[in-house]
């Protein structure tokens, strides 16, 4: 009986332990992050008063060259209501970009990964694979557009294409560093301990290269973002690439602006995204 | 005979009256699209020093659409220029272009045009053959107006189709290859396809009654400025039209010539048929630029139609009035100036 009081108590102590121990991480994590909201704050805040100043007050910056706010709130004024601007208003075309650039990443990543791990693992593969990826790494994406309106058309097959090729090569380039900086001996180890070739990809390739994987993939987002403008050149009837370069052509610089701040959106969100992902997958490198 | 003599004599004295008057040539900044019809009055004046005439010097800054060339005024990249009747609409909206004449009327050379098998199914039924097809055009084009104008005139509107933004050159490699039926290009584009594929002009904007000009601009600063620069400006492209008018076989071979220069090579046949397009001398720019009895110009009403159409979609947010950027201030100033009169009036040399 005493002993389980005892226990008891010991229990309540860990557990009042514990949850103090949790409380004080919750609360550092959240002061943490009052602190990164406050110097962000204190980051944009500035610059936003600036641009306000040097292109509503002072007119430093001529609206022709740089739109002020109201410019800027104007366009999405126009882009919101009605018809919208460039065939729709900004959720169909924030919608529609999304779509491309999680298709064109969803494609680069399920075959850039495999491949970069296959690369990665096998010598053979690697010399049989390695010089075409080689050759095919530097063409800019921009470049492979008249080709993919031959082989794909005007619909959004050649735009997921130009975005998957600039997503690829990140994706193989990372997943083949990963399972190439694994240290040796953990494979070695595996195999003593009769690990097949399966389980040895499964249980040591596979959650070795996981950190690099991630960051490949990372870059792979970025650049499906970036390349999207590209993309879009490829006949779009919509899409925020597609907003970009009809704003350009009507020399719009208020819609270009507010189009832009939409992809940095958009394109934040996304990797914020891709890290909760990663904090799930790989708990150990946070 | 005597009356052109004199003429003639009098033009001569008058262009060496103006050279000897301008001692040192003014320096000015000329903007165009080589490869354009209008675009061989600037060729012609530099190979026949028309320039130094009046005075000037000029240096040229050349731009493959009338968009680039816009947006590069409101740097100051350039004083004066030629462009689309489009561009110029955007240009007067956002950094104060005026329209100071017109280069030309392209109306008929701005075209929708199809590969044979859409041509075939055109022929039999054009608005069947039209409707919920994607259209390819360069937005904010004359080619784009072109291609509405065309759409208006058998009944349907641009929400009937599936109008796609691409460049002269996407439009052509997505005809040739078949992804699209329909695209609108303007000459010397469309008769490069023509060659090239057999695509046949299925509808021109002057068809879908859409008078589609090309406009001589000018930046509003640079004008307050130097209107006398302008004015003298504006005398030698007149001049080179009057050229053009009277000499059709030198003007063809010179028009083939410049083409080939700017890496489009046409046929005699095509030039010939680019000789057709309207241009206007002094008198005729007046007549179409004048406000008589405080009623809108021919070219107001031509500019206030593309105006209204670039607000419908959505590409300006207001029309801006025809007034406030379109001007026959500075051809009056050559009217007005016997020697610059004379000069623009001269086809002799």
């Amino acid at each position: 009986m005493a002993a389980s009081v005892r226990s008891a108590s010991a229990t309540g102590r860990s557990s009042a332990v514990s949850s103090s121990a949790t409380r004080a991480t919750r609360d550092a994590k959240r002061l943490g992050g009052q602190r990164r909201a406050v110097l962000a704050l204190a980051a944009i805040v500035p610059l936003l008063i600036l641009w306000y100043v040097l292109t509503s007050v002072t007119h430093t910056v001529s609206p022709g060259r740089f739109p002020s706010p109201h410019d800027v709130y104007q366009a999405a004024l126009q882009i919101s209501h009605g018809n919208g601007y460039a065939g729709g208003t900004m959720s169909r075309q924030v919608w529609q970009s999304s779509k491309l650039v999680l298709m064109g990443f969803a494609v680069a990543s399920g075959v850039g990964v495999p491949l970069g791990l296959l690369m990665g693992w096998s010598r053979r593969a690697e010399a049989l694979i390695n010089p075409a990826f080689l050759l095919l790494r530097p063409i800019p994406p921009l470049a492979w557009i008249p080709l993919a309106i031959l082989w794909f058309g005007l619909g959004d097959g050649a735009k997921i294409f130009v975005i998957w090729f600039a997503a690829f090569v990140p994706a193989v380039i990372n997943s083949h560093t990963g399972v190439r900086n694994l240290d040796p001996t953990l494979i070695a180890a595996a195999r003593v301990h009769g690990a097949s070739p399966p389980q040895i990809v499964r249980h040591v390739l596979i959650p070795g290269a996981l950190p690099m994987i991630f960051t490949g993939l990372r870059l792979s987002l970025q650049a499906s973002w970036t390349t999207l403008v590209a993309a879009e050149l490829v006949g779009a009837i919509l899409g925020l690439g597609h907003v970009l370069i009809v704003a350009s052509l009507d020399i719009y610089p208020g819609m270009i602006l507010y189009a832009m701040i939409w992809v940095g959106i958009m394109g934040a969100a996304m990797t914020k995204a891709l890290g909760v992902v990663e904090k799930r997958v790989i708990p150990w490198r946070s | 005979m005597k009356k052109s003599i004199c003429a003639s004599l009098l033009a001569v004295s008058a262009a060496f009256a103006l050279q000897t008057a301008a001692a040192e040539p003014v320096h000015m900044n000329v903007s165009y699209q080589p490869t354009n019809w209008w675009a061989l009055p600037y060729v012609l004046a530099t190979k026949k020093n028309w320039w130094a005439d009046v005075g000037l010097q000029v240096s040229y800054s050349t731009f493959p659409a009338g968009v680039p060339q816009i947006a590069s005024a409101a740097a100051g990249s350039w004083d004066a220029g030629g462009t689309g009747s489009v561009p110029a609409v955007i240009g007067a909206a956002r950094y104060h272009i005026l329209t100071v004449g017109i280069t030309n009327d392209e109306s008929a050379t701005n075209v929708l045009i199809a590969t044979k098998e859409a041509a075939a199914r055109f022929e039999k039924n054009p608005k069947e053959a039209l409707k919920g097809q994607r259209i390819l055009v360069t937005a904010n084009s004359t080619g784009e107006y072109a291609a509405a104008a065309c759409l208006h005139k058998y009944g349907l509107s641009e929400n009937d189709v599936t109008m796609v933004n691409l460049g002269q050159a996407g439009i052509m490699s997505a005809l040739t290859s078949g992804t699209a039926g329909f695209g609108a290009l303007w000459a010397p584009n469309s008769y490069t396809l023509e060659d090239k594929i057999g695509a046949k002009i299925v509808c021109t904007g002057k068809d879908g009654d859409a008078i589609i000009p090309g406009a001589l601009v000018v930046r509003e600063d640079y004008a307050k400025e130097h209107p006398d620069l302008v004015a003298k400006y504006l005398a030698v492209y007149l001049h080179a039209i009057k050229w053009e008018k009277a000499h059709p076989e030198e003007t063809v071979k010179a028009l083939q010539e410049a083409d080939k220069e700017a890496g489009v090579p046409i046929s005699e046949k095509y030039a010939k048929v680019e000789y057709q397009r309207p241009i206007f001398d002094l008198a005729e720019q007046l007549e179409i630029m004048a406000r008589h009895g405080g009623k809108p110009s021919k070219v107001d009403v031509w500019f206030d139609r593309i105006a209204e159409f670039m607000k419908s979609k959505g590409s300006l947010q207001s029309v801006p009035a025809a007034s406030s950027y379109i001007t026959d201030k500075y051809l009056k100033m050559v009217n007005d100036d016997p020697k610059l009169k004379a000069f623009a009036n001269d086809a002799s040399r």
